[in-house]
């Protein structure tokens, strides 16, 4: 096994690397994009207004409403278009948000270690004692609904994990000796810390902020589910809710919207897995 | 790593009793922090904290006055922060108006729901997640891996709300195998064999969709401490002994996969309590969730609240008492997950 | 240099293992492929020990994994040549006779008893694994390596023994089969310095007194100087120069050999001071033209620019130098 360990220190670290493009990866990155084009475009793309009632209720799928219609006669192809918006919205709000404060918190709490890093690691923890489903739950329920508000709380729900990776990997290398020469050559901390540390300690935090994005959709669907999404928006888990007394009557009501959800959060952590994944090597024995 | 660096079999480790009182005393910063949290989220709350923990609901102005006068709403933020968490601490979770009770008991009554909806899905999800992710990392056909692989993390994707909606949609109202809402059917009398079936089959559905996600994350977690235990050095030892890879398999890696796996069962219960919250609300299940879910509609905070607290409570109580197992199994565990 | 009288009475025996002509090339993902080993001949007898030195990346593990078949499959290796294992051929063979040769015939000893030794098996159960229903006693095993023979020290776990008790556990574990032959990869490294010449001993008791043939890989000259009926010294996928212990240590006819032993301290003469080798083992990905070891040689001349063959220097020995004789 010598051989093989002095190989792999030996390869370089580049600064994210690819992973290798796989039929699956490939197939998620372009549901992403094509969601994408659809909540940038959702005016030009959805047949109708999504909120424009009409006498059409609970509308199989047909030409005129190509996923039929609710319960109020909106059509549901238009309404599932304008909830991409939503989904995306909050999603990326979730993953650039937790990464943001990730690398931040994480970043003093792993170079200052001590009673700092102490103090802010049981900060994080009071998140993550409580489910990530509770808190956001928790802060629209007693603040109040609206999509700021859900961005707010998913962000406060979620940010913990990406401190924790970050903190890991400053920890990790605060005593490797790159980092020793720097501090030893009198480079000053926010140097070390932006130039030396960060490209390194950034991948793993990325890899967990796209994993943050399906995580925060996953939650804005389900507090839009239980009526705490902002009522001026056509979000998907909205539609879900009103659904829920029409399972038996229309499966289009139900069906399709689901499915938009699933496509969208299982596409974020196929491409957040390939990343994580792509750079450990296998020197099993069996 | 050389011998002479790991720690001594006799010495080291400190006494159990002593790791119990250490892990206690952790927990409680962490507890004062998520009551903490509440009142912040009291103070942020619009109206003052006495309207704002009743809600909508109309409560006498004597009440209110008690309350206000108890929390002292005149007097200074801090101080009404520490009367806050004396309140919290001697076990007031204040009243709730919406059911004439007060918090407390309320949340606990809904407990014992909710736990046998969180241990069934549990023993499902070790029943198919160990296995699962065991013959993902054993095979040698990658295209078994990767299925197992995909599927968690389909697993992972599946809003619980919507698969509740679907588990419904086909067993339910579709094939009518199993009741649509609640627990119990009015007229089975309790307390009989034909009452228990009677919850099993209420049970079954929600139990399942509880179960998805954390099957997903089971086979995860078990395929990953396998592959590691595939790249250690006894595993090479086992090969070297002229052992099948059946054998191997068998003797070896699902043993040492299963301890730290088992384990990490004890650190989900949170996140099971949150996928709970939203199946309960589909199915009718009247645990926690839907309490809470009740108190969210009604605008109950202080139900809000309370839950919130139980739930923080009982995850550090769960937590603790995982540590406690971990550190009587100890040192075999270490060793095993240390190498 | 006690043993070198053990070489003369094998040198008549079939030997147990033969290797002729191995060249292994792996292929990791992602990687070029490289040789990590290269034109390797082999001969070890019943009784003998066979010492492999070379510094880390010589390839001397490699060797001895390719001769054993434990080369670990995600390298994607390959392996040429004939490797002869107690009337065996294993170089073209299929995993299922493989395994059944290290099921009954041939050992591994690893470097690291800490890691090597399965942390929630009792020690006896890893060592009856091998042994089977029909195979040696454990008890038996155990006093054979000189541990404990009690049922209570059976049931114990590997954290709770020594360094150097975990690695008699892992000698008694390849004892178990009875078998022809035990390569011993680096088996004393992971251990305290008191406790390395114990254990070296016992192998080298056990090559005697049950005719087993074993390969010593070390990078531990001193080592094998006292334990080794015969020495190969690995440089850079190949073996420069191999014959008997006493021999080559007395006049190396290899620069490389020579310059090992420069580079250890000699207690007998501990004014001269220890050299090191100038520059480093040479990159598997890329190799220097001509001889390997040309670009550190002190006796370098213009016929190096061509890599030579091993070549006899009389009395069983050989090297892979143009200039052997001027050494």
């Amino acid at each position: 096994m010598t051989v093989l360990q002095e190989r792999s220190t030996v390869a370089a670290r580049p600064w994210l690397r690819l992973p290798r493009a796989t039929l699956l990866t490939a197939t998620a990155v372009g549901c992403v994009v094509l969601f994408a084009l659809a909540g940038l475009l959702a005016p030009i793309v959805a047949t109708h207004d999504p909120f424009a009632v009409s006498p059409d209720i609970l509308q199989s799928p047909s030409a005129a409403h190509l996923l039929g219609t609710d319960e109020l006669g909106k059509d549901i192809f238009s309404q599932l278009v304008h909830g991409a918006r939503v989904s995306l919205t909050i999603g990326l709000a979730a993953g650039l948000g937790s990464l943001l404060i990730g690398l931040v918190v994480g970043g003093i709490a792993g170079y200052a270690g001590g009673t700092v890093d102490s103090v802010l690691m049981r900060v994080a923890e009071v998140f993550q004692i409580l489910p990530a489903m509770i808190v956001a739950l928790v802060i629209v329920a007693v603040i109040g609904r609206g999509t700021g508000l859900t961005a707010v709380a998913v962000i406060v729900a979620l940010w913990p994990q990406a401190a924790r990776i970050v903190r890991g990997q400053y920890l990790q290398l605060r005593g490797a000796e790159f980092v020793d020469a720097a501090r030893l050559a009198r480079t000053p901390a926010w140097r070390v810390i932006s130039v030396e540390i960060f490209p390194v300690a950034f991948p793993p935090a990325g890899v967990q902020a796209a994993l943050d994005v399906g995580r925060g959709m996953l939650l804005e669907s389900s507090l839009s589910f239980l009526g705490l999404g902002d009522p001026n928006s056509a979000s998907w888990g909205a539609v879900l809710r009103r659904a829920q007394p029409y399972l038996g009557e229309a499966w289009w009501f139900s069906i399709p919207a689901g499915l938009c959800v699933v496509l969208m959060v299982l596409s974020f952590n196929i491409i957040g897995d390939a990343f994580s994944s792509s750079g450990t090597a296998g020197r099993r024995s069996l | 790593m050389r011998a002479s660096k790991r720690p001594s079999p006799t010495g080291g480790s400190a006494t159990l009793p002593m790791a119990i009182v250490k892990r206690v005393v952790y927990v409680v910063p962490l507890l004062l922090g998520v009551v903490s949290l509440t009142f912040v989220l009291l103070q942020l709350a619009p109206g003052d904290i006495v309207s704002a923990s009743v809600g909508d609901f109309p409560a006498s102005e004597e009440y209110l006055a008690e309350r206000r006068a108890a929390l002292g709403l005149d007097k200074p933020v801090v101080l009404q922060y520490l009367q806050y968490l004396g309140s919290v601490f001697q076990g007031d979770l204040g009243y709730s108006f919406a059911n004439r009770q007060a918090v407390l008991p309320l949340v606990l009554e809904r407990l014992g729901a909710t736990v046998l909806l969180i241990v069934t899905a549990t023993a499902i999800a070790v029943t198919i997640g160990i296995p699962a992710g065991i013959l993902a990392a054993t095979t040698r056909r990658r295209a078994l891996d990767n299925s197992v692989n995909v599927l968690a993390l389909v697993g992972f994707s599946v809003p619980a709300f919507w698969l509740a909606q679907m588990a419904l949609l086909a067993f339910a109202l579709n094939l009518g195998w199993f009741p649509t809402q609640g627990m119990t059917t009015i007229g089975v009398p309790g307390g009989t064999f034909a009452s228990v079936l009677d919850v099993a089959s209420h049970l079954v559905l929600p139990a399942c969709v509880v179960a998805v996600p954390e099957t997903a994350l089971i086979a995860r977690i078990t395929r990953t401490t396998a592959k590691g235990v595939l790249d250690s050095g006894y595993i090479l030892t086992a090969v070297s002994k002229g052992l099948t890879h059946r054998a191997i398999v068998r003797r070896h890696v699902i043993r040492n996969s299963l301890l730290p796996t088992v384990t990490v069962l004890g650190y989900t219960f949170g996140t099971l309590v949150g996928g709970s919250i939203l199946v309960e609300t589909v199915f009718g299940w009247p645990g926690m969730g839907s309490l809470l879910y009740q108190a969210i509609l009604n605008r109950d905070t202080s139900v809000v609240l309370g839950t919130v607290v139980v739930v923080a409570v009982l995850t550090l109580l769960v937590n603790v008492v995982t540590d406690i197992v971990y550190g009587i199994v100890d040192p075999r565990i270490r060793e095993a997950t240390s190498l | 240099m006690n043993t070198a009288d053990g070489g003369a009475v094998t040198a008549s025996a079939p030997p147990v293992v033969e290797v002729r002509g191995l060249r292994v090339t792996i292929s990791p993902r992602g990687g070029r492929p490289v040789v990590p080993v290269q034109d390797v001949d082999l001969r070890i007898g019943p009784g003998e020990v066979v010492g492999l030195v070379g510094e880390s990346g010589s390839g001397k593990t490699m060797l001895a994994r390719a001769v054993a078949g434990l080369l670990a499959p995600g390298l994607r290796p390959r392996v040429e040549g004939s490797i002869h294992v107690l009337g065996h051929e294993l170089g073209s063979a299929s995993p299922a006779e493989r395994r059944a040769t290290l099921r009954t015939d041939l050992s591994y000893v690893f470097q690291d008893p800490n890691a090597h030794l399965n942390p929630t098996m009792r020690i006896g159960d890893q060592v009856a694994e091998v042994a089977g229903p029909h195979g040696n006693r454990v008890e038996e095993l155990f006093r054979s390596v000189g541990l404990p023979t009690t049922a209570e020290f059976a049931r114990r776990y590997p954290h709770q023994l020594s360094g150097g008790m975990k690695q008699r556990v892992v000698i008694a574990c390849a004892l178990a089969k009875d078998p022809g032959v035990i390569i011993a990869d680096e088996p004393t490294t992971a251990l305290d310095v008191t406790i390395q010449a114990q254990v070296l001993r016992l192998l080298r008791e056990l090559a005697t007194t049950r005719e087993v043939g074993i390969l010593l890989v070390s990078h531990d000259l001193a080592a094998i100087s006292q334990f080794c009926d015969s020495v190969a010294v690995m440089y850079s996928g190949r073996i420069v120069e191999d014959g008997p212990t006493a021999a080559i240590l007395r006049t190396p006819r290899h620069p490389y050999t020579k310059a090992l032993m420069g580079a250890l301290f000699d207690i007998h003469a501990p004014e001269r001071r220890p050299v090191a080798i100038p520059g480093s083992v040479p990159a598997l990905e890329d190799p220097p033209p001509g001889c390997r070891f040309g670009p550190r040689c002190g006796h370098r001349t213009a016929s190096c620019e061509q890599e030579p063959e091993l070549i006899d220097a009389g009395s069983g020995r050989r090297s892979r130098c143009w200039n052997w004789e001027q050494l």
